[in-house]
């Protein structure tokens, strides 16, 4: 599904990513975990298409229904519309626009650009209710400014209620854990797990083994100075837990 | 009728005193506002005001003209439509129901006999422009009107042949009943127009539209003067969008009765190489008299805007409440914000706050939005509205929300 090769990023002339390289598979669950300043967020945003950071090297393939796609040559909203969701580590906060504006504007982009009929918005609305009820979200939020005045738990919350939203192929998922409490973080970690199918893939960055404890990954990565040293399996991230990234 | 700026002392004073930089060294790309009323002096200077060669020409009226008054007064919005061409109030094409409203052309001295006490009249620019006479409206006589909900229109339009900018006559409403008024003023005329309301006992709403519909493309004054005693809430939305509008735009306020109360709101939306310059002035002359204004701009392209708010708090006006807030947003790096809050307090038990903010879009907002699959534009349009949705939302309650919401629609200021 996402076949990264020898990839180097830049931000402001300095390299953040050097000769990344990493496949993601259709039904996996991948996990990046590393100490701070070691790249993660910039290598999700960069899939993503933040204009921030440039790519001075590599490839990165996005297959979709056995199409595979440059995904460096596209818009940041074609990458969303063919299939990739990113959520931030930092939801931003738009005064002004509805949830359930935003969301609704979002999803029509989404169904026009697969050729599906767009619901009406009191059929969206019955659509979003069981996500909000499995976040344990008031369907107050629907009627709220776009993250303005949210908990850091309501923001994150909000952002997986998009990806059930979304239902994107790709899932990029950076620090999604970090300032939830316990039974946020359960809850959030439901709606990732609600989310996860044999057709569809996530790439997790966090730096809590806890979060491990909810979503099962498939494969754990570590990065560190903007290459990926070393990949295994879920116990990858005990050993982290217990040695600290320093003895790695 | 010629008129001489110098003539003036009080306006120059008032000029360099509240408009322009205080310091030389400050780096204040300000609208010339003392070139343009030169301008203007110039344009009259030039015509013989007095020939009626031109003012007693049949006005034609295009059919695009027509549309729109028949369009107004056809509209279920509006109860009462005043139509004024070429910056004079023109009774055959408004309507004025019988029993609602009486309308008389009156002098400055029947004015002054009428007991209306208006400072306007002390105003430079008034007399710069030679004002004798004034369109007099007055809603005062009727007791029927006790607590009616009065919707009025006013539409500024220009006919051919175009007249030189002369003399204006101000609209003046007098109002003395407790019922709500709510006016819509659409600007779509090169001349220069100035509306007057007083308002006594009664609660009331203002909206104004003002801008470049149809085409103005010259200078305009603009002014506005109230004297405030009771609640008075005004909504405010300007369109600036054709090539080199200079636009001056001057409201005032004086709190008059204790507890009188003012809310302000202006969104004005600036393109191309349109300059606005807005001052407003809010004197709180009573003890807890409150004052709440609201400035918001967007700029694009090369427009300039320049809002000056200036809250005056007298000595005796203690536990009063004024905020003053101005937030722009530059949609391109040749858009020009220029900002000047003020606040001078005599009294010592006051609340009081300014505040100025100018940005332009966050490169992170859009981010977020076109990562849902937004494409830039759209993307754009959205912040765009979300920033203007706060001021929107204020005029959408009321029954001209649908009618602007058309309006912006039609500008294209957002999808």
């Amino acid at each position: 599904m996402l076949d990264i090769s020898n990839l180097k990023v830049s931000v402001q002339g300095t390299p953040i990513i050097n000769e990344l390289n990493l496949t993601i598979n259709p039904g996996e669950t991948h996990v990046i975990m590393g100490p701070n300043g070691s790249g993660k967020s910039t290598l999700v945003k960069t899939l993503a298409g933040h204009p921030a950071y440039e790519v001075t090297d590599g490839t990165v393939n996005f297959t979709v229904h056995k199409k595979i796609m440059n995904l460096l040559e596209m818009e940041t909203s074609e990458r969303s519309l063919k299939g990739l969701f990113l959520s931030f580590q930092y939801p931003v906060e738009i005064p002004g626009v509805t949830n359930l504006n935003f969301l609704f504007e979002s999803y029509k982009y989404h169904c026009e650009s697969q050729g599906v009929t767009v619901p009406s918005e009191n059929e969206f609305i019955d659509f979003l209710k069981p996500k909000c009820e499995l976040l344990k979200m008031n369907v107050d939020f629907l009627n709220r400014n776009v993250n303005e005045g949210f908990s850091g738990g309501e923001k994150k919350k909000n952002e997986i209620l998009q990806l059930l939203t979304l239902n994107p192929k790709l899932a990029l998922l950076d620090e999604t854990d970090s300032g939830l409490d316990v039974d946020a973080l359960k809850v959030v970690s439901e709606g990732v797990n609600t989310f996860r199918n044999k057709s569809n893939a996530a790439l997790i960055v966090t730096h809590y083994q806890r979060l491990l404890n909810y979503i099962k990954p498939d494969v754990i990565h570590l990065m560190v100075k903007g290459k990926i040293i070393r990949s295994g399996g879920p116990e990858l991230a005990l050993e982290v837990e217990e040695k600290g990234y320093g003895l790695l | 009728m010629k008129n001489n700026l110098t003539n003036y002392p009080i306006w120059n004073d008032k000029t360099n005193r509240e408009s322009l930089p205080f310091e030389k060294n400050e780096q204040f790309h300000y609208t010339p506002l003392k070139m343009l009323l030169e301008k203007m002096e110039a344009t009259v200077e030039s015509t013989d005001i007095g020939n009626t060669d031109l003012a007693n020409q049949k006005l034609i009226i295009s059919d695009e003209i027509l549309q729109r008054i028949h369009f107004f007064s056809q509209s279920h919005f509006f109860d009462i439509l005043l139509v004024s061409l070429n910056g004079e109030f023109n009774l055959h094409y408004s309507q004025l129901p019988k029993g609602k409203i009486f309308h008389k052309k009156i002098t400055t001295e029947e004015l002054q006999e009428k007991n209306i006490s208006f400072n306007l009249l002390k105003e430079p620019l008034f007399h710069y422009l030679n004002n004798k006479e004034f369109h007099f409206f007055d809603f005062h006589a009727n007791a029927e009107l006790e607590n009616e909900n009065l919707k009025i229109v006013i539409l500024h339009l220009d006919s051919t042949p175009e007249l030189p900018i002369s003399a204006l006559t101000p609209l003046v409403f007098h109002l003395n009943q407790k019922c709500q008024l709510n006016l819509l003023e659409i600007r779509e005329s090169l001349y220069p127009a100035a509306t007057l309301i007083q308002n006594e006992k009664m609660d009331f709403t203002y909206h104004k539209i003002q801008g470049s519909l149809v085409k103005l493309e010259n200078t305009l004054e603009k002014i506005h003067y109230l004297e405030l005693n009771t609640f008075t809430e005004i909504n405010e939305l300007c369109l600036w969008n054709k090539n080199q509008d200079i636009a001056i735009d001057q409201i005032t306020g004086n709190l008059l009765h204790e507890k009188s109360n003012i809310q302000l709101q202006v969104l004005s939306l600036l393109t191309k190489l349109s300059k606005y310059d807005l001052s407003i002035h809010i004197n709180h002359q009573r003890p807890e008299t409150i004052s709440s204004v609201l400035v918001k701009s967007l700029a694009q392209d090369e427009s300039m805007g320049t809002y000056t708010g200036k809250i005056f708090v007298e000595k005796k006006a203690q536990k009063s409440e004024a905020r003053y807030l101005n937030k722009n947003l530059t949609l391109s790096p040749r858009a020009t914000i220029n900002g000047r809050p003020q606040l001078e307090i005599f009294a010592d038990d006051v609340k009081c706050s300014h505040g100025f903010t100018c940005g332009k879009i966050q490169e992170e907002e859009l981010f977020y939005l076109e990562s849902r699959g937004l494409n830039k534009e759209r993307a754009n349009k959205l912040l765009i509205q979300a920033f203007s949705q706060e001021l929107l939302n204020k005029i959408s309650k009321t029954h001209l929300g649908e009618f602007l919401h058309g309006l912006l629609k039609k500008e294209d200021f957002y999808a």
